[in-house]
């Protein structure tokens, strides 16, 4: 309560403290804007969080912020992406607003821990309060999700992370750790982050054979730590970046997240249009470029923004439920009831929900009946602003029938949820493979089993099939020189089974330096 | 400014150095020369991972990939999240330039193999250093002296009085300034290499205006059996010159003798500028394929008188080295005879390397790494 400016934030009953500051300064200005909208968001939305301090900063910091966010460690990786960063900073290529700092979970009671927010400086004063409205969003998600709970991201773990690295370039050479980072980078695409996404083993409890492993290994990653002989500093290092990667656990709840900080931007927007309509109509023109429908890299937060809106609206009208669902389409519309539990619905979504689970239960067939009409007639806007005055009319509409044609609702729920649920291969080390003369690896496509099933029709199935083939075969360039990689770790061979785009099963055996290719052996069935 | 990345963007530099993945043009590095930046851009260098093949980015939902797509296909499977990840853009200066030099291996700094000699004349410095033998010495003395050495025996306890310094020895100054005269056979079998040589002959004056801190002044001859002095403004025409006419090196050495002495000699420059080679450094670069059309005494004379002027000689032979020579034999008898008079002249002083019309950056390091080490 420096300034007493407001009455104080309570959150459960605790107070919290909320700072912006420039380098060492607090800005006054920001802090009591930041104050007002906390204000705001706790007592009306009704969102929970800790300590925030709001750093301004500026292009090459903010770069910098960014590329820790991602790369802890001072690799060359981490050269790189810093100068992509400042680059699309300078050009205004891809511009970052707002950034939140990595955090473990902080209980409310610690009055002294504070959660870092990123903002970049060099925007308009409306755009900076809009985006800090977008960022108690985040830090709701970040305090009351499960999943994002769960990730342990301290920074001062980073921290001394990258000390450790230093320490091991100086006393091996750059080059030496830089070579097991690669390593290491390679084999964090084969780390078992969503067990419940692939089938689970059934292990005999009681088994006595001397089979090895005694079940499908799943983190790839893990088993070579555990069974590689490797020296101290190699298994540090590899810990590290097993650590490191557990990060990408986020991807699970992107939507979720970057809807739900919309979705509040939004509501505080709504405020500020009560008393101030130009700042408010600014804002929202803003928060729309953002949450682009058309951009396939901003689709998350539309998406989410969108579906959380229609939750808000279907929950306030009591438009759910059993009851609803039995009524005819024209009673439906006619349907109304002053249940007004949008609110409550999204805070309970946010609490435990992943992406998955949210479109699967959330977005039904009239949501992505809606959002396809809506695509379709921004899409339309844009073709007619572009070719209008150039082309005949039906010209145009040939154009637009074809951007169009693969806008089938059923098709982007069925995308949607196979993206959310699926962030990368699977592969597994089978049950009883490993005999110390080569490290034998299989694909898993347990997960298609579940989309497969809806499928009646033989036509269908065999559209599906080659299409399930093309997308999920590993036969490619980046495949095969991972395998080169990992052969050259462990020593021995590596033999991946897989299938080829035509769905034959192919096995890909590298030695370190060469690859066999075969078409022989049992590639990944769906019903494994 | 925190710094908690440290030294990353050195490692990646360092990284695309070694990996062959900046390449300069010969015009890149004209512009770097004059002080300019040069942007380049390069792929995006990514740790392979095990992927799908079909799957295009995870932020858009088109998956309309046709079949495998090798080379598109798997560009863009790295997520949609962090805006368009193309390519890196790298300015590259002089002090950049300097450093990939310094990770080729041509020392900026310290002796190579065969220049010791141009080495000891560029750097050497006049200084003091203590004499840790005749510092022991007088140390030994006053220990006998005081009685000191027979109670405790030999023991080291060096005090201010004992410390000897070595003679103040006069080491010859380099000169404050260079004159590097290029010497380029323009004659019709040289036509495919002017890349190649403007971009060696770039390099070198560079390497130059570093040890010279720009003091260093151009000059361009082009010979084919006559010679004659070139426009030093028109520096990119000079390396797309041709003419025909047979080969001689005689003249053209001739006239770098005259340039020196203050002779008269054939100039396309309106100001015939004599080189003071008592006061400056001079340095020859001679780039040709070898083919002399000339008696081999005479020149040998003309050689013997001139070398002794100079500072250091570059000579690059450019030409097929291997068994596939596609103008045959004829040409590398020729080439042999004059790369072995060369440098049988004045060993010390010459440098020389054959090399085919190849501006890769491997062969590049290759050749810079020879003639100036």
């Amino acid at each position: 309560m420096e300034k007493g400016s407001l009455e104080k934030l309570l959150v459960n009953g605790e107070e919290i403290k909320v700072l912006a500051t420039r380098g060492s300064i607090i800005d006054e200005r920001y802090t009591e804007e930041a104050r007002k909208i906390a204000g705001f968001m706790i007592n009306n939305l009704g969102l929970s969080f800790g300590n925030v301090e709001f750093k301004i900063l500026d292009n090459d910091e903010f770069a910098e912020k960014v590329t820790l966010y991602g790369n802890p460690l001072p690799s060359w990786e981490a050269g790189q992406e810093k100068l992509v960063q400042e680059d699309s900073m300078k050009y205004r290529q891809g511009v970052l607003y707002e950034m939140v700092g990595h955090r473990f979970y902080i209980p409310l009671n610690q009055k002294e821990e504070f959660t870092a927010v990123y903002i970049n400086k060099n925007n308009t004063y409306d755009e900076v309060i809009s985006v800090m409205a977008h960022v108690y969003g985040h830090l709701h998600m970040d305090y009351n999700n499960r999943l994002s709970r769960s990730i342990d991201a301290n920074s001062n773990k980073h921290a001394h992370y990258r000390e450790r690295y230093r320490e091991m370039e100086r006393v091996l050479g750059v080059k030496t750790v830089e070579k097991l980072y690669d390593y290491a980078q390679t084999l964090g695409g084969l780390i078992d982050l969503f067990p419940d996404f692939h089938s689970q083993n059934k292990k005999d409890y009681y088994a006595t054979d001397n089979s090895f492993p005694q079940e499908n290994i799943y983190d790839v990653y893990r088993f070579t730590i555990d069974n590689l002989k490797l020296n101290g500093w190699e298994k540090e290092l590899l810990e590290q970046m097993h650590d490191i990667n557990q990060l990408m656990k986020g991807a699970r709840i992107k939507i979720m997240h970057e809807g739900f900080a919309t979705f509040v931007q939004d509501k505080y927007i709504e405020e500020v249009a009560k008393t101030d309509v130009g700042t408010a109509w600014k804002m929202r023109n803003f928060l729309l470029g953002i949450a682009d429908v058309l951009s396939p890299a901003q689709m998350p937060y539309y998406l989410g923004f969108r579906l959380f809106k229609t939750i808000e609206k279907r929950w306030n009208e009591g438009r759910h439920g059993p009851v609803y669902n039995m009524l005819s389409d024209n009673e439906k519309r006619s349907y109304h009831t002053d249940e007004g539990r949008g609110l409550d619905e999204i805070l309970n979504i946010t609490k435990s929900y992943t992406d998955w689970e949210f479109i699967f239960s959330y977005a039904d067939l009239d949501f992505f009946k809606d959002l396809a009409r809506e695509i379709q007639e921004k899409r339309n806007i844009m073709i007619e602003q572009m070719y209008g005055s150039t082309y005949p009319d039906y010209i145009i509409k040939r154009i637009e029938a074809a951007s169009n044609a693969g806008l089938d609702p059923d098709l982007l729920r069925f995308q949607l949820l196979l993206e959310t649920e699926n962030y990368g291969p699977t592969v597994y080390i089978p049950e009883g493979s490993f005999k110390g003369d080569k490290l034998y690896l299989r694909q898993d496509l347990s997960f298609i089993t579940r989309y497969a099933s809806a499928i009646k029709t033989e036509e269908e199935k065999e559209e599906f099939d080659s299409e399930v083939y093309q997308m999920f075969s590993l036969d490619n360039r980046y495949t095969v020189k991972s395998l080169h990689r990992i052969s050259k770790l462990w020593g021995i061979p590596v033999i991946l089974e897989t299938m080829n785009s035509g769905g034959k099963p192919l096995t890909l055996t590298s030695d370190g330096g060469k690859l066999y290719r075969s078409e022989k052996g049992n590639g990944p069935k769906f019903s494994d | 400014m925190t710094n908690e990345l440290g030294d990353a963007e050195d490692k990646y530099r360092r990284k695309i150095d070694e990996e062959d993945d900046l390449i300069l043009t010969s015009m890149d590095i004209v512009d770097i020369n004059d002080g300019r930046t040069v942007i380049k851009s390069i792929p995006i260098k990514i740790n392979p991972r095990i992927s799908y093949s079909g799957l295009g980015g995870q932020g858009n939902g088109d998956g309309d990939n046709d079949g495998e797509g090798d080379e598109d296909g798997d560009g863009d499977s790295s997520n949609g999240s962090g805006g368009n990840k193309g390519s890196v853009k790298v300015g590259v200066d002089k002090r950049r330039l300097r450093q990939m030099m310094e990770n080729w291996g041509l020392n900026f700094s310290k002796p190579g193999k065969k220049n010791k000699k141009l080495y000891r004349l560029l750097t050497s410095e006049n200084g003091i250093d203590e004499n840790q033998e005749k510092t022991l010495d007088a140390m030994l003395d006053r220990h006998m002296a005081t009685g000191y050495f027979a109670k405790h025996g030999f023991t080291v306890d060096v005090r201010d009085e004992d410390i000897r310094y070595n003679f103040i020895e006069e080491k010859l100054l380099p000169n404050l300034s260079a004159t590097f005269v290029i010497l380029r056979d323009v004659s019709g079998s040289m036509d495919s290499y002017s890349e190649f040589s403007s971009t060696i002959s770039g390099l070198i004056e560079f390497w130059l205006r570093q040890k010279y801190e720009d003091m260093v002044k151009i000059r361009y001859v082009a010979h084919t059996d006559t010679a004659f002095e070139f426009n030093p403004k028109k520096r990119n025409d000079f390396f797309r010159l041709t003419s025909g006419g047979g080969t001689e090196f005689r003249p053209a050495y001739e006239l770098v003798s005259n340039m020196l002495e203050g002779k008269p000699y054939e100039s396309q420059n309106p100001y015939r500028e004599a080189i003071d080679y008592s006061s400056e450094d001079v340095f020859v670069l001679h780039i040709t394929d070898g083919e002399n059309g000339d008696n081999d005494e005479n020149l040998k004379a003309v050689l013997k008188r001139l070398f002794p002027k100079l500072t250091k000689v570059f000579y690059l032979q450019v030409g097929d080295t291997g068994e596939g020579s596609a103008l045959g034999y004829g040409m590398s008898t020729y080439s042999d005879n004059f790369y072995k008079m060369i440098t049988s002249v004045e060993k010390d002083k010459v440098s020389a390397v054959k090399s085919g019309n190849d501006a890769s950056y491997g062969n590049v390091k290759k050749v810079l790494d020879k003639l100036l080490n």
